[in-house]
């Protein structure tokens, strides 16, 4: 799959690569899940200059420590223009992040592991860019619709970082 | 006792800020922290402190701080759980190290540990924090902290009553 991104042309120039890491907290739906704090990490991978597929797993911190993992998978689009020039042009240093996804866990009746939510992501500030090194997501809020049980929930994350190994302005020197 | 904690805070507070301090801070952190038997006093939120660092020394470099936390308990209801004064102690300084990555100019990796009194919102008792601060990075007016682990001690009974992290805490020092 990465290796069909890397070469396809429709990715060509603009492919990036970054380590997420970050925080999250899930309201309003205790029933299933009863964490306090979670740690946020995954990848966020550019698809081109405006798409990004993230793929990221939550692990509950408190009360109980790594209790239990979920894992989203969400396509995000930037709302204010490039999230990449792919080239060694910066480009724009502030932007917002929209898309859609759905989320693994056991959160469900049946306690098994297996798709449970669609998600509606809405990030209002991102700082830094694939090209800088280094993102910063701040303040990003997902609406949760379980599947199984027909309830809203929601995502808080108060801030991520996005760490780019592919895709840097080094990568274009 | 909120009373004992505000004029404790105070004088804490003056002692340590001479009108010529020049390293008066503030920061602003996110914490989660559970009991150590039991679960469900767990709780999360903002942890807002009041920093003062009188000196830049590159080894056993000391600051000062005012703590306290309001969050979310398992309810779901606000509470205030703590608060703390207490020391922080960097251990060391050294701008060669492995997370220069995280940060587009130079900046220091400093690992602090921390030692405070700690009130309980509603509990009577004595308590300590002890914590450290593995991933602190700093810049003459910036600190950065991640993943932050605490553990506080009931004094009376010297037994663990509860551990916490913070997973990020970011400090802001006046010039």
């Amino acid at each position: 799959m990465m290796a069909l991104m890397m070469t396809s042309q429709l990715f060509a120039g603009t492919f990036d690569l970054g380590i997420t890491l970050g925080t999250e907290i899930h309201l309003f739906e205790e029933d299933f899940d009863q964490s306090k704090m979670k740690m946020a990490w995954g990848l966020s991978m550019g698809l081109n200059e405006n798409w990004e597929l993230d793929l990221q797993s939550a692990s509950q911190l408190i009360p109980d420590f790594f209790g239990d993992t979920t894992l989203s998978v969400l396509l995000q689009r930037t709302l204010l223009g490039q999230r990449s020039t792919g080239n060694q042009i910066a480009g724009l240093g502030v932007n917002s992040l929209v898309g859609g996804g759905i989320m693994f866990s056991s959160y469900n009746n049946e306690e098994v592991y297996k798709p449970t939510h669609l998600l509606f992501s809405l990030t209002p500030i991102t700082i830094g860019t694939p090209i800088s090194g280094k993102r910063e997501r701040l303040v990003t809020l997902t609406l949760a619709y379980n599947l199984h049980t027909q309830q809203v929930s929601m995502l808080f994350d108060v801030i991520k970082y996005d760490f780019y190994v592919v895709g840097s302005y080094q990568d274009y020197l | 006792m909120m009373r004992k904690v505000g004029i404790v805070g105070m004088l804490f507070f003056c002692l340590v800020m001479p009108l010529g301090a020049r390293s008066l801070g503030y920061s602003v952190g996110f914490y989660g922290q559970s009991g150590f038997e039991d679960v469900h006093h767990a709780n999360s939120g903002v942890e807002l402190s009041l920093v003062y660092q009188k000196s830049y020394r590159p080894i056993l470099n000391p600051s000062f701080y005012i703590r306290g936390a309001f969050g979310t308990d398992m309810d779901g209801l606000f509470v205030l759980p703590y608060q703390e004064v207490g020391i922080s102690v960097d251990i060391f300084r050294t701008i060669n190290h492995p997370f220069s990555f995280l940060s587009s100019n130079i900046i220091a990796y400093d690992p602090a540990i921390s030692l405070a009194y700690h009130w309980k919102t509603g509990q009577e008792g004595q308590y300590m924090t002890l914590g450290i601060s593995p991933f602190k990075l700093s810049q003459k007016d910036f600190w950065y902290e991640f993943f932050a682990p605490f553990v506080s001690f009931n004094l009376d009974t010297w037994t663990v009553d509860a551990w916490g992290i913070n997973l990020v805490r970011y400090t802001y020092l006046y010039k």
